[in-house]
Formats: structure tokens, C-alpha cells, sequence
């Protein structure tokens, strides 16, 4: 089995290589990103020919068809920009393919071209990282259990023992986080997709031993496209939250209220920049130090019908935070399950539609992440 | 260009050289506004009283040429406090007179180093024309007067506007210059550098209202103890207060990097977080109705007459009908103008390097203050 990693050397694509690497036992996997040295340097740290390097320009076509053609599974790991761009490739060059989300818009255009995968063969499953992905899972998995749904609530929370060295810290790319706290969040309300003000829909959660209680808002997501659909049973409300303590919401808002993330250019030396990539740079200074021996616990969470908790529990391994692990890995266990034949359909479909429950979570079980229903662990 | 101008404003082309550009040519001075950006200045120049020149401050032969082309008779710097010893040396080449807007501690004593020189040259520098330093200093001036001593002077600045949004105050430069400085106070009749949280109180300030103070490093400090020696002064105080929407984002900036001097590589070009900060900033628009109110007060504690006394004297400054873009800064520019005139009037003939409190003849320049709306009160007294 051959998989192909796109973004092979960015903080979810090494994860992801690093799991196919060590639970795919006799498959080969080609690291390819836009810097070369970078992804040399990381494929050989493996020291194994079952890994490979290659450099590749994503806006080159060919050189992509190329590169994808004659591999089972194309794992998508670049910043979500990419997905249709990268899908059609894969549609010319006959593979599968597994990403990590689309943000709601670009979701819906990736949806579309679920037939053009199905007149190929092959099954493309988009949004397969903890949240979307394991969220969109467990979603399915509990509205197993009522006759009638009215709300689905998915949310998360993350307790923190790291000792950094530093005195704030940016848990992702601030890209990311600016996209989740300034574009206009999907909301499913009353059988109806609307937006609602960024940072609206205010609610606080009790999420429960260490995490306590935090305060979530709506946050544009994908998962917001497809399980409304998905989960059916008369679905009447779906809404995601992002939860921040509140001294982080108040800086990220500094920032955004004051131009910072802009996509205004400016100019410096008679160059144009735009003010977010520099405000970009400037902040993903504050990630994580490398090196900083991490020490943290996420929970995923789907409320269903206000009563049944669902959680998924992650645990840091002292190099890559939880949220890194449980984003990566599920995307690994995804291409897996394609490339052996576990999954049947073909298409476009969300990670709830494609994936057997019952198997997914053995996966995400045999890698430390828990699977919980109503306080008790599942799998 | 005419061969001979009342003033030349350099950093003209900022908001303070702007606005003392206007309080100058509503006057109908001849003036040459010196900087780099001639586009953010079209309106000022429409006047015919008024003129450009390019200059580069980094440059001291540069800044002699556009002295010597424009041939004031007084200079006035309204440039970034970085520039000020260039612009003074430019001066003594070019034996003119200069006001500008202080240079924070340390560059102010860069500047006193002077002051043989410019007696020599038969000229003056006023250091710290602006509103603190500057009209700070000359009401703590008029106050003391009155006292036979004074042993703890305590001053600053607080304000508040009426929309709770973030609107540049003053020079982003100095403001984080000045918040993350360690504060100097005059203690005991000695320097010590004080930890800015034990230095922090909250006061009710006239008009403003509550606000917390944090003690910071300013020119006063350095300036009192030298001028009022005499009055057995002991201690001073400076304390800033920001109103809480605008410290909260400047703080955040400060605990994110985004003051930081030192250069990143962003696209193969080496930006300084503090100038990205500085430009992503001066985009911020004064939301419509805005409006700001500004208090710059001085407690004085000694003796008159053989019995303590303690005296507080403000100056209260609002946004000016017809200035509602400049804020409360018009007691920056608008200061240093009216400096700058009383030197051009042949008011001030001492010659060397002085804060504004050692020469500027207090009562006219109050009253001045006065014609400008900027009203100054005396233990609750109106007095001009």
C-alpha cells in the first residue's frame, strides 16, 4: 500500500506520517511538501526506504498527477485552501483521498464533486481530523440511541499542565484562530442553515472533572455542512462552539479589532505584505517553543438532544499537544481503512458517512484516545 | 520657496508637526513643513503661507541644507524623540534656535550634554514644548513660586474619551517606550528606578474621573530636581493613566511582542514589530461623534509661609470644535507653537539647553493657553 502525504512536514502532516509509519507496517509513504531540505530532513529521520521524500508545487498540475498517480491514498494535510484544487488532481489521477476539513464553505465545494469520484471508483472522505472528524463520528454514533434528535452541540475543551517558558502561548496557526473568531459562523437553527455574528451564541459548558466549566461561541466549522444530513431523525439544531479562557479571547479581539488581521498590504521597502501575514508571523512566534515538553488533555464533545454527552479524550505525549494527536491520527486511520478495502462506498462522503463506527474507535482506542458515553468509556 | 520663513516644523508631516502647523498659519506665520510623506500634508500646503521640503532626520547634513534653504527664524521638531540630538546638532551648525517635544529620560540627558555648546552658539534648545512634558512643567513652575519650599512634587497626565474604542493617544514610539522603561522617580533626593506595580494608584481626576495610574520614566523627573533644587525638593512622582479600553490594548500588544524593536524576516524584508504596529495603528479611524478629554495635573506638598500646604493645579483640555481630529493632542502641538512664537518675539533670551519651566515666562504663556480653550485651574480655580 502506497499513501501519499501532502504537507508531510507541517505540525498535523508529521503526526500523520508518523502514525502510518509505525501501524502500517509493510506500506510505503512519500512525504511531499514545497521545501525540499525540510522534507528530506524529516523522511530520513525515519531511516526506513518505506519512506520518501519529494518536493512539490501544489499549483503545478502535472507535476501533483505525477507525484499522486499509482498511490492508494492522497492525505490532504495543507491548509484548507487547497482541498478542490488538490481533489481534481486526484480525480485525473485516479486515487482516494482523505483531508482534514474544508471550514464549512469549502466543504460544500468539495461536496459537489461526489459523483465525479463515483463514475472513478474511488472514495474521497473530507474532514477527517478530531474536530471535524472524530466529532462528525460521534454524532452519528449517539443519535443511534434516540428515536427523534432535536440538537446536536459540538464543542471542546482543553486543560492545560504544560510548564512553558513563555507567557502567552498560541495553542494553532493564527490563521486558524483569526478564520474562528471573524468569519461569520454556520449555524443549523429550526431545519435551516443561517450565519450568525462571529462570536455570537454565547453558552457556557461544564464540561466535567479537569476542564471545568468553559465558555464556547459559534465558530464557522464543516461539520456544520454535512451532519445535519448525516444524522437525520428530524434534526432540527446543530451548532459548533469553540471554547478559549477568556483572557485569550480578549487578546485574539485586540488584535482583530484594531486591523491586525487585515488583508490589507502594506508597504515596507516599497514591497507589499499583507497585514495578516505579518501579524501571522509575529504570532506564530507564540507557539509552543520547540522542545517544550507538553502536557495536555482534549475533550471533544457532541451533546445530543441536550442529555447525551459523547466524548472523545486525548492525551498529550510529551512532544505534540493533544489537539495535534487527535487531529493527525484519525486521518491516518482514515487512508488506512481505504486503502484496505474496509470501507465499501465511493463518492465524496464526511468521515460519519464513510466510516464503521465500531472500527474507528478500536483505532482511535489502540492510540490512547477514548471514546465516552454518558461518563463511561465505550472503547 | 521664499528665501526666508518664520518657521520650519520638522516631522511636519506627523500629527503633531500638523497640528502646530495649523495653530501657526491660523496666526499668519510663514512656515516650511520639512518630512518625508508631502502627500499627508496636500490641504496644510494649499495655503500660500506654506511650503514642503523633503528631509531625512537620519541624515544631519540633510536636515542643515533644509535650515539653511528654508532660513527660519526659529526651528521647531516635532519628529519621533529619536531624532532630537541629530536635530540639535543640525542646529548648532546652523546657529538657529530650537523647541521640541522632550526627549523620555535618557535622551533628555543625551541632550543636556549640550548646553555649553548652544551657549556657545548664542542659541537655545527648549527640550519638552509639548503638553507633558511641556505645559507640565510651566504651571509646576507658577505654583511653586508662591512656596518658600517644596519637598514632594507629584505629576502626570490621565484622560478618557466618550466612545470606549481604541484611537491612538500619542506616538505608539513612546508609549511603549514608557510603559516598558523602568520608571525613575526622585526619591529621598535620589534617582531610583521603582517597581511600575508598587507605583500604582487609582485617583479621582477632575473631569476624568477614576483612573489607575502607573508610575513611568518622563523628563520631569530629571528636569524638577534640577531647576527647583532650591524649593529642597525631594521627591517626584509621574504617573500616567490610560483609561481601561485603550491600556487594555496596549498592554496586549506589549505582552504579544508587537512593541519589539528587534527585526523579523517576514518575505525577505526585515520589518521591526514596533513599525508594523505603528502602521496597522495609524489606520484607525476616529469613530464619527468621538470625542476625548485630557486632565494634566501637578500636587505640590511644602511650605508657604511657614505652613504646609498642599496645592493641585490641572489643565483641562477637550476636543476643540473645528479640531476634532486632533483629539486632546492639541495640547501637544499647540503648545510647542505657542513656545515657539514667544521665542520668535524675542520673549526668552537665555541661551544653552533648558525644559520649558527654567525660561518660558509662565503667566503669558497661561494665558496663551487660554486663547486656545486649554483652560488651567489653581485648587479648583479657573485662572485664565
Amino acid at each position: 500500500m502506497k499513501f501519499v502525504v501532502l504537507g508531510g512536514y507541517g505540525i498535523i502532516g508529521k503526526i500523520v506520517v508518523e502514525d502510518l509509519f509505525k501501524t502500517c507496517k509493510n506500506c510505503e509513504i512519500i512525504v511531499a511538501g514545497r521545501d525540499f531540505a525540510k522534507v528530506k530532513a524529516y523522511a530520513s529521520s525515519f531511516k526506513s526506504n518505506r519512506i520518501k521524500a519529494k518536493e512539490i508545487d501544489i499549483n503545478n498540475e502535472n507535476q501533483l498527477v505525477n507525484l499522486i498517480k499509482n498511490s492508494d491514498v492522497v492525505v490532504n494535510c495543507l491548509q484548507y485552501y487547497f482541498n478542490v484544487q488538490i481533489m481534481k488532481s486526484c480525480l485525473k489521477a485516479k486515487t482516494n483521498y482523505v483531508d482534514l476539513g474544508g471550514l464549512f464553505h469549502e466543504t460544500k465545494k468539495q461536496l459537489k464533486l461526489n459523483n465525479e469520484f463515483k463514475k472513478i471508483g474511488k472514495l474521497a472522505i473530507i474532514g477527517c481530523g478530531g474536530a471535524p472528524g472524530i466529532t462528525n463520528v460521534l454524532a452519528t454514533y449517539g443519535s443511534k440511541f434516540v428515536k427523534k434528535i432535536s440538537s446536536v452541540e459540538i464543542t471542546f475543551a482543553d486543560a492545560d499542565y504544560t510548564k512553558y517558558n513563555q507567557e502567552f502561548v498560541l495553542p494553532y496557526s493564527f490563521k486558524t484562530i483569526a478564520d474562528e473568531f471573524s468569519l461569520k459562523p454556520a449555524v443549523f437553527k429550526n431545519g435551516k442553515t443561517t450565519f450568525a455574528e462571529p462570536q455570537s451564541g454565547r453558552k457556557t459548558y461544564d464540561f466535567g472533572s479537569e476542564f471545568g466549566k468553559q465558555e464556547g461561541f459559534y465558530s464557522l466549522h464543516s461539520e456544520i455542512a454535512t451532519i445535519p444530513k448525516s444524522v437525520d431523525k428530524g434534526i432540527k439544531n446543530c451548532e459548533f462552539r469553540v471554547t478559549f479562557p477568556q483572557d485569550f479571547i480578549n487578546k485574539i479581539n485586540v488584535l482583530i479589532e484594531n486591523g491586525f488581521a487585515s488583508k490589507e498590504n502594506l508597504k515596507f521597502n516599497g514591497k507589499d505584505i499583507s497585514t495578516i501575514d505579518i501579524t501571522s508571523e509575529l504570532m506564530n512566534r507564540l507557539l509552543p517553543k520547540q522542545g517544550t515538553e507538553i502536557d495536555d488533555r482534549e475533550m471533544l464533545r457532541v451533546i445530543i438532544n441536550d442529555k447525551m454527552t459523547i466524548d472523545a479524550i486525548t492525551k498529550s505525549d510529551g512532544k505534540n499537544s493533544a489537539g495535534v494527536l487527535d487531529t493527525a491520527v484519525p486521518c491516518s486511520i482514515a487512508a488506512q481503512m481505504i486503502a484496505k478495502n474496509e470501507i465499501k462506498g465511493t463518492g465524496v462522503l464526511p468521515p460519519e458517512k464513510a466510516i464503521n463506527y465500531s472500527l474507528f474507535f478500536k483505532e482511535l482506542r489502540k492510540r490512547k484516545i477514548t471514546i465516552i458515553k454518558n461518563g463511561r468509556i465505550i472503547n | 520657496m521664499k528665501s526666508k520663513y518664520d518657521f520650519i516644523v520638522l516631522g511636519g508631516t506627523g500629527q503633531q508637526g500638523q497640528i502646530c502647523a495649523r495653530d501657526l498659519i491660523e496666526l499668519g506665520y510663514s512656515i516650511v513643513l520639512a518630512g518625508r510623506n508631502k502627500d499627508a500634508v496636500k490641504n496644510l500646503l494649499k495655503n500660500k503661507n506654506v511650503d514642503f521640503i523633503y528631509v531625512d532626520l537620519n541624515n544631519i547634513d540633510n536636515v542643515v541644507s533644509a535650515i539653511k534653504k528654508s532660513n527660519p527664524a526659529v526651528v521647531i521638531n516635532c519628529a519621533e524623540l529619536t531624532y532630537n540630538v541629530n536635530v540639535m546638532k543640525a542646529c548648532l551648525k546652523t546657529k538657529k534656535p530650537l523647541t521640541d517635544l522632550g526627549g523620555l529620560q535618557k535622551i533628555t540627558l543625551e541632550q543636556f550634554k549640550l548646553h555649553d555648546d548652544f551657549k556657545k552658539a548664542g542659541i537655545i534648545n527648549i527640550t519638552g514644548c509639548g503638553s507633558t512634558p511641556g505645559i507640565a512643567n510651566i504651571i509646576t513652575a507658577h505654583v511653586l513660586e508662591k512656596y518658600d519650599s517644596a519637598d514632594t512634587i507629584e505629576l502626570g497626565f490621565a484622560w478618557n474619551s466618550n466612545i470606549k474604542k481604541f484611537v491612538v493617544p500619542y506616538s505608539m514610539h513612546s508609549i511603549f517606550d514608557e510603559l516598558t522603561q523602568e520608571p525613575v522617580t526622585y526619591h529621598n533626593g535620589k534617582f531610583v528606578n521603582e517597581n511600575r506595580l508598587v507605583c500604582t494608584g487609582t485617583y479621582d481626576f477632575k473631569e476624568v474621573g477614576k483612573q489607575t495610574t502607573y508610575c513611568i520614566v518622563h523628563s520631569e523627573v530629571y528636569t524638577f530636581s534640577k531647576y527647583f533644587k532650591n524649593k529642597g525638593l525631594k521627591n517626584i512622582h509621574y504617573m500616567a493613566g490610560f483609561p481601561e479600553h485603550s491600556f487594555n490594548v496596549i498592554k496586549t500588544l506589549i505582552n504579544l511582542g508587537f512593541n519589539s524593536k528587534d527585526p523579523v524576516e517576514i518575505s525577505g524584508i526585515k520589518i521591526k514589530p514596533v513599525d508594523f504596529t505603528d502602521k496597522v495603528l495609524s489606520k484607525i479611524k476616529m469613530p464619527g461623534g468621538y470625542k476625548e478629554i485630557e486632565n494634566i495635573w501637578v500636587r505640590v506638598y511644602g511650605k508657604i509661609n511657614g505652613e504646609d500646604t498642599k496645592s493641585e493645579i490641572n489643565c483641562i483640555v477637550k476636543t476643540l470644535k473645528g479640531w476634532e481630529d486632533a483629539g486632546s493632542n492639541i495640547d501637544t502641538g499647540r503648545t510647542i507653537s505657542i513656545i515657539s512664537q514667544m521665542l520668535k518675539k524675542g520673549l526668552i533670551r537665555q541661551t544653552g539647553v533648558f525644559g520649558p519651566e527654567a525660561v518660558v515666562p509662565h503667566r503669558e504663556f497661561i494665558k496663551e493657553l487660554g486663547k486656545r480653550e486649554m483652560y488651567v485651574y489653581e485648587n479648583g480655580r479657573k485662572i485664565n
